[in-house]
């Protein structure tokens, strides 16, 4: 087990913040901070004055975008007014719409392609064919067709595209023998070290690993993620289908009910939500925690940590990786088509995606960037260093876009992990069915084209996405 | 003298109809418009929406695009939901998570509600105490009892474990599948008992005193005239609660979302949080990681939750009639 490389001083967001808050107007006119920044006079927009609505539902980053929007306010002339919502985003953005009083920049989430189709973004393409730079500096595999581009059109430009990582207590680690400097990289040495957390801390009410499946997606983050270091996914690009049926998952699966019998699972975790564990482990109360690259935030802002964690990359079934972890390619920002305020508004997102806009959101440990060039590897914050993609993160192609499936393979894998796979290849089997059968379905109804689901090539550790071109 | 024939019976009613007079509608336009506003908001936010959902039930409609572009499917969503094994499992968690709570609170309801009936001393801070809950957020109350019933450091197995012995480690009692549903429906049974206390308390404070003297009289003890008088008496009202409490436990929804999320699996997924699951955006957590709603097929599990309440509520009705019959 080899250490990662860390910061001498680590710092929580919030410190950073307050500095780089301090050191705002100076940084403003200092060298590259933005494309209306200036040594000198600051440059007006020619849509000084107007004020644009941004709509989002990410929380984690909005002090951080409250004050780059105030920089660009003093840059621009243009004010950015946010308007932030929780689970209720979606039911809000189809009533801004519904109502004729949509926002006029909004982030794209769940169903995209009927969000286009009624008519809700504008198309980029003339936006990044006028911004070439602009255009090419986004992560390959931005713009794919059913991720980044529907009916032959751009639209949203991603922000994020975080990795996945396993999240460990240094401290626990010394505190059970273990060196805290190396955390696991197989899934052999995660499940031993798991145990000896829990054989050495139990008493304590300290458990080796730990995740909060009230809701059960996070068995997406828990068994279909570390599947893929197995070179397992579930939706096999190479034949255009599902497949859950695949050792690598069933390995994965396997290991969870192998930590289980252990007994080195924290108790009770079908009560806890993901936010219950991720507590529980800023708290020093678990020793590992599977999760994304918005997990430093959470840790150091939200529940405001003073555990000495650690990020880490995902170990792997055996001594090398089979596959690559998939990263996410999401939270796509775009223009509503029916706003007034166009010109405005893409000014606002030139800003936004700038690289050094962009880099500054990295660095603050807001989590993977869009653009290439943002994800330094350089931050100050703990856990943020090691979530800069590496070799073995993939943006995986996109998959099928499926009506919400009943059971979903998240609650069957839960199903299986309680049962302790008394029924696994059944059950797996019939998932694969049940998939497969609605995909079909959707490619009969005319929803879905399978062919754009089908890439023949496709190897897990060598093939690569795309890159946009402008 | 030759005499008239009497008139027939519809001679009769043709005469005694009175002549129909055109009333002017200027007479009546105040009652019609104190009226109008009722009338409005019912065909607004009940017939509207009803027959909104029956559309919707007969399409394939994910909620986004506009209703227009929905695709017709006749009664195939009512096929599939006749066919899904996981509506059916919701069906049976909310028949058993009703017939439980009416079994138990309504008979405790009364007991408590007969108790506190009588000259019992502090009887008006008791009923307080028994109507606390009621007046107590669904939401607060669910969350409170997440943390009572949590295995970390929850006071209930705390209480099982150091004080009673009977378990040696900690249950999550809403994170087992054997357990979460009755841990649930103890919790409801806990905040609504105070309602139906209520309403029992003013059904037997309608009961004339002068039954219970005559049967003082006749010698009669407290189980003849429990039986005799307060029960016949109260049964009208005791229907409308079964009725209100029955309709109202088909529908529940917050004490399953809070407490369990329908989980693990589907164990104590209800059918209101089976249909929250196809109608809202994102599944409110309940789909995994799929974020498309069926809306279409949403609506159709909107009107078999409707059915069963229905037929709940005609087989209970029938019973009522049955035992008055008897």
């Amino acid at each position: 087990m080899n250490g990662s490389p860390l910061t001498k001083h680590l710092l929580n967001r919030r410190q950073v913040l307050k500095g780089v808050g301090v050191g705002a107007g100076a940084a403003a006119l200092s060298a590259a901070t933005g494309p209306f920044v200036h040594i000198g006079r600051a440059r007006q927009s020619d849509f000084a004055g107007e004020t644009v609505t941004w709509m989002s539902n990410q929380r984690h980053d909005r002090a951080v975008k409250e004050m780059l929007f105030k920089e660009f306010e003093e840059q621009s002339g243009i004010k950015v007014e946010m308007q932030i919502f929780a689970d209720e985003y979606n039911d809000q953005l189809k009533l801004a719409f519904e109502s004729g009083n949509p926002p006029d920049i909004f982030n794209m989430t769940g169903n995209l392609r009927a969000q286009i189709e009624a008519g809700w973004p504008e198309p980029a393409d003339e936006f990044l064919s006028e911004n070439p730079d602009l255009a090419e500096s986004f992560l390959a595999g931005a713009f794919v067709p059913n991720r980044g581009i529907w009916n032959g059109k751009i639209y949203g430009l991603p922000m994020y595209s975080q990795t996945m990582r396993l999240f460990y207590n240094k401290t626990l680690f010394d505190r059970a023998g273990l060196d805290p400097e190396g955390p696991p990289e197989t899934w052999t040495e995660l499940r031993q070290s798991a145990k000896q957390i829990t054989d050495e801390l139990a008493s304590e009410g300290i458990f080796g690993f730990i995740l909060g499946d009230k809701f059960t997606w996070v068995w997406w983050m828990n068994a279909a993620i570390p599947a893929m270091g197995a070179g397992a996914y579930y939706y096999n690009w190479k034949e255009g289908r599902y497949d859950f049926t695949q050792d690598g998952i069933k390995q994965a699966l396997q290991l969870m009910i192998e930590m289980k019998q252990d007994d080195s699972i924290f108790p009770g975790i079908h009560t806890l939500t993901d936010d219950d564990a991720r507590q529980q482990f800023a708290l020093g109360r678990a020793g590992m925690i599977i999760g994304g690259a918005w997990n430093p935030g959470v840790f150091n802002d939200q529940f405001e940590s003073t555990e000495d964690w650690e990020t880490a990359i995902l170990p792997v079934p055996g001594s090398t990786p089979e596959g690559r972890f998939q990263q996410t390619m999401g939270d796509r920002y775009t223009v509503s088509a029916t706003t007034e305020k166009k010109g405005a508004a893409w000014e606002v997102l030139k800003y936004m995606y700038s690289v050094p806009t962009m880099t500054r959101m990295y660095e603050l440990g807001m989590g993977v960037m869009g653009v290439k060039a943002a994800n330094t590897g350089q931050s100050d914050v703990r856990g943020v260093p090691m979530l800069a993609p590496t070799g073995l993160d993939l943006v995986t192609p996109p998959e099928p876009e499926l009506p919400t499936m009943t059971p979903d393979y998240q609650t069957v894998m839960q199903a299986i992990w309680d049962e302790e796979g008394a029924n696994m290849d059944d059950q797996l089997a019939e998932l694969t069915e049940n998939y497969n059968a609605a995909f079909d379905q959707a490619v009969a109804d005319g929803k879905l084209v399978k062919d754009e689901f089908v890439i023949p090539d496709f190897d897990p550790l060598t093939w690569q996405p795309p890159q946009q071109e402008a | 003298m030759a005499t008239a024939p009497l008139p027939g019976v519809r001679e009769l009613s043709r005469v005694a109809r009175p002549p129909r007079r055109q009333v002017p509608l200027r007479r009546h336009l105040p009652a019609y418009l104190m009226c109008a506003p009722t009338v409005v908001l019912f065909l607004v936010f009940m017939v509207f929406p009803i027959g909104f959902v029956l559309y919707t039930s007969l399409h394939d409609w994910d909620g986004i695009r506009s209703i227009r572009q929905a695709e017709w499917v006749g009664l195939s969503n009512y096929q599939r939901l006749v066919g899904d094994a996981f509506w059916w499992t919701a069906v049976r968690n909310t028949v058993a998570y009703a017939v439980i709570k009416l079994a138990v609170e309504l008979p405790l309801a009364l007991v408590i509600a007969l108790t506190l009936n009588t000259g019992l001393r502090g009887r008006t801070i008791f009923r307080t105490i028994g109507f606390l809950p009621v007046v107590t957020s669904i939401a607060v109350v669910s969350l409170a009892f997440t943390f009572f019933f949590s295995p970390l450091g929850g006071a209930f197995n705390a209480l099982l474990i150091e004080w009673f012995g009977i378990i040696d480690r900690p249950i999550a009692f809403l994170g087992e599948r054997e357990y979460a549903l009755w841990t649930v429906t103890s919790v409801a049974i806990w905040h609504d008992l105070g309602i139906n206390m209520v309403f029992f308390l003013a059904a037997l404070q309608t009961v004339p005193r002068d039954l219970y003297e005559a049967a003082d009289l006749d010698g009669a003890g407290t189980w003849e005239k429990f039986r005799s008088i307060t029960v016949p008496s109260i049964r009208p009202i005791t229907a409308i609660i079964v009725m209100l409490s029955m309709a109202g436990s088909l529908k529940v929804f917050d004490y399953f979302a809070v407490m369990t999320g329908g989980g693990p699996g589907f164990s104590s997924t209800t059918m209101v949080l089976y249909m929250f699951r196809y109608t809202s955006f994102g599944g409110g957590g309940l789909a995994g990681t799929q974020t498309i709603p069926a809306v279409g097929y949403g609506s159709t599990v909107a009107i078999g939750l409707g059915v069963v309440i229905f037929a709940a509520i005609l087989l209970q009705q029938w019973i009522s009639r049955w035992q008055e019959g008897r």
